[in-house]
């Protein structure tokens, strides 16, 4: 297994392998999860939170998804101040930002489905 | 449906001035419990630098005023006067749960009384949160364990990053070796080990009881490791306490209390914060890992350094066990308490006891680059001090101070660079029991933020100015 040093400023989105992830701020806790919605592959990374901020609406099919129970299929991360530390079988691994709005607070108060 | 919201607004303000009031009092009586833990005798300044007693562990309370505990202190303040003083309050609560006899026959049974006076045990009680919080707060803020870990991700993690220190040179080394006076720099890293190993292990002794079935067995048998089988020659502390005599130390607890460092009494205070409280059990599990691993790996080095300053003059039997024995023991808190306890109560545990592995792991690091920074300062002043006086601000903060011969001031740090003057008399500032500058009337020092100092009057009077460095805007 390999442990990979990333400062949080340089990424936003990440994958490894063909798996795609992006950072998800979950309370507190900076979160890696999972992109793909697990009922028809929507990308989720584009999805909006529900009004209490606590699920994900996958903007395909506007499931919601708890961000809670996203967490379990998402990479062990260790946040270290500017740092994350995720630990991975695969070492192919790739990064990158793009827009997320998902992470603006301003969506935070949109209406859940 | 006006009234309606205007009694419920009337109702919630009610409700946020009970609260507001609650909180005020609740901080009323905190700040209450702390000046009656902190006016205690046994905590009073006291004529010298070293402590007779285990009791005698001064606290500096006339600091107390000007110092707030009741928020969290960022990593960047790590530095600044109320984290010292948090760590002395927190070490000085702690302990009152630790048994302690001065082992040179001289008991002062109303100091003994004092130390575990039942009410200066409550009032350590009602403090002790709030100092938690502000000196460990920060640890929450700094890190976090987000996503799917099992034991295996945990494994390779871990293992990454001892990795990386058994790979990595040894800092102490270089730092003793390089250092202008390699014994007295080896003798102050020797003190700032003595909170935690002249009673190694106290913290581990409060998560053997209760019941834990098989894993609680299994941290037995890593106490009675510490604690020598009940032969007192094998005691890891009695060890210790013979390589400080062997290095013209003196072994008694606390003797040198006033030279610990802030950093390195967190990591005493750290194992008693996780323990103490059996809620961070799971943390304080990760931690155990990470120390008895790392010190596996670590101790080498510091045998190593024993070496280089005191050449075979002492015997490095205590870096030498641990360099052994912790092998055995990081083994042990893997394999036989940490894989067993995910095992039995699932992956929900691993956060913490990753936590605990990680926030150990970066006040070790910490510790590190303090004692490092303190080494190279004690190393810049004997070197000399500097002949011009450094430019000020105009308008820089200063305080000017007149004291009588012998008048001591417990060691303390400032929270900012200051420039210290001497306007009248003689005094000398001490950093370690080693290092030490007389200043007289005319002469100056720079006092870096964070740094550990005390001074004590040698005229018959004498007056200074201290002026921060500090930018202001």
């Amino acid at each position: 297994m390999k442990v990979i040093h990333l400062p949080l400023d340089s990424f936003n989105s990440l994958a490894v392998g063909e798996t795609k992830y992006f950072l998800l701020q979950n309370g507190a806790k900076l979160v890696l999860a999972p992109s793909q919605c697990p009922h028809r592959g929507g990308p989720l990374h584009f999805g909006r939170r529900t009004t209490c901020a606590a699920k994900l609406v996958c903007p395909w099919h506007n499931n919601a998804y708890a961000i809670q129970s996203m967490e379990r299929r998402a990479l062990p991360a260790i946040r270290h101040g500017n740092y994350i530390a995720i630990v991975t079988e695969n070492e192919d691994i790739r990064v990158w930002s793009e827009l997320l709005p998902i992470n603006q607070d301003q969506l935070a108060d949109e209406n859940e489905p | 449906m006006l009234m309606k919201q205007t009694r419920g607004s009337r109702k919630r303000s009610r409700t946020h001035d009970a609260h507001s009031m609650k909180r005020e009092s609740d901080r009323m009586l905190r700040k209450q419990a702390l000046f009656e833990f902190a006016n205690q005798s046994v905590f009073a300044q006291q004529p010298s630098f070293y402590c007779d007693s285990p009791y005698t562990c001064p606290l500096r309370p006339l600091d107390l005023f000007k110092l707030e505990f009741d928020r969290i202190l960022s990593q960047g303040e790590l530095n600044q006067p109320s984290y010292l003083m948090g760590q002395r309050l927190l070490l000085n609560i702690y302990e009152q749960d630790l048994v302690f006899l001065p082992q040179n026959g001289k008991l002062a049974l109303t100091e003994f009384r004092t130390f575990y006076h039942e009410e200066v045990r409550r009032a350590g009680a009602a403090i002790r949160p709030m100092l938690e919080r502000h000196v460990f707060g920060w640890l929450d803020e700094e890190i976090s364990i987000s996503g799917n870990w099992d034991i295996d991700t945990f494994k390779a993690y871990a293992d990454q990053e001892l990795d990386r220190i058994a790979k990595a040179p040894s800092r102490l080394i270089n730092c003793i070796s390089t250092s202008r006076n390699p014994e007295n720099t080896a003798r102050f890293f020797l003190i700032q080990c003595a909170s935690d190993f002249l009673s190694e292990a106290s913290a581990m002794a409060r998560n053997v009881l209760g019941n834990f079935g098989t894993d609680q067995s299994e941290l037995f048998k890593i106490l009675i490791d510490e604690y020598g089988y009940g032969v007192p020659q094998k005691k890891h502390s009695v060890i210790f306490e013979s390589l400080m005599t062997q290095c013209g130390l003196n072994p008694a607890v606390h003797y040198y209390w006033q030279f610990y460092t802030a950093s390195s009494l967190a990591l005493t205070n750290y194992f008693h914060y996780v323990s103490a409280n059996h809620q961070h059990f799971f943390r304080y599990l990760g931690a155990l890992f990470y120390t008895e691993a790392s010190l596996a790996l670590v101790t080498r080095a510091q045998s190593q350094a024993m070496r280089l300053a005191f050449s075979d003059t002492v015997d490095t039997l205590y870096f030498d066990e641990h360099t052994h024995i912790d092998v055995h023991h990081g083994k042990m808190a893997l394999e036989r308490l940490i894989l067993p306890v995910v095992q039995r109560y699932g992956q929900q545990v691993l956060p913490d006891i990753i936590r605990g592995f990680e926030e150990f792991r970066l006040l070790q690091d910490l510790a590190d680059a303090d004692l490092f920074s303190h080494i190279a300062w004690h190393d810049s002043l004997a070197a000399g001090q500097p002949a011009l006086l450094p430019q000020l601000q105009s308008n820089a903060r200063s305080s000017s101070f007149h004291e009588c011969r012998d008048e001591l001031s417990v060691t303390h740090v400032h929270g900012c660079t200051e420039l210290f003057v001497v306007n009248r008399g003689t005094l000398r500032l001490v950093c370690t029991p080693f290092t030490h500058l007389d200043l007289a009337a005319g002469q100056h020092v720079v006092i870096p933020v964070g740094m550990l100092h005390g001074s004590v009057i040698t005229s018959e009077q004498c007056s200074y100015t201290v002026t921060s460095m500090e930018q202001s805007s």
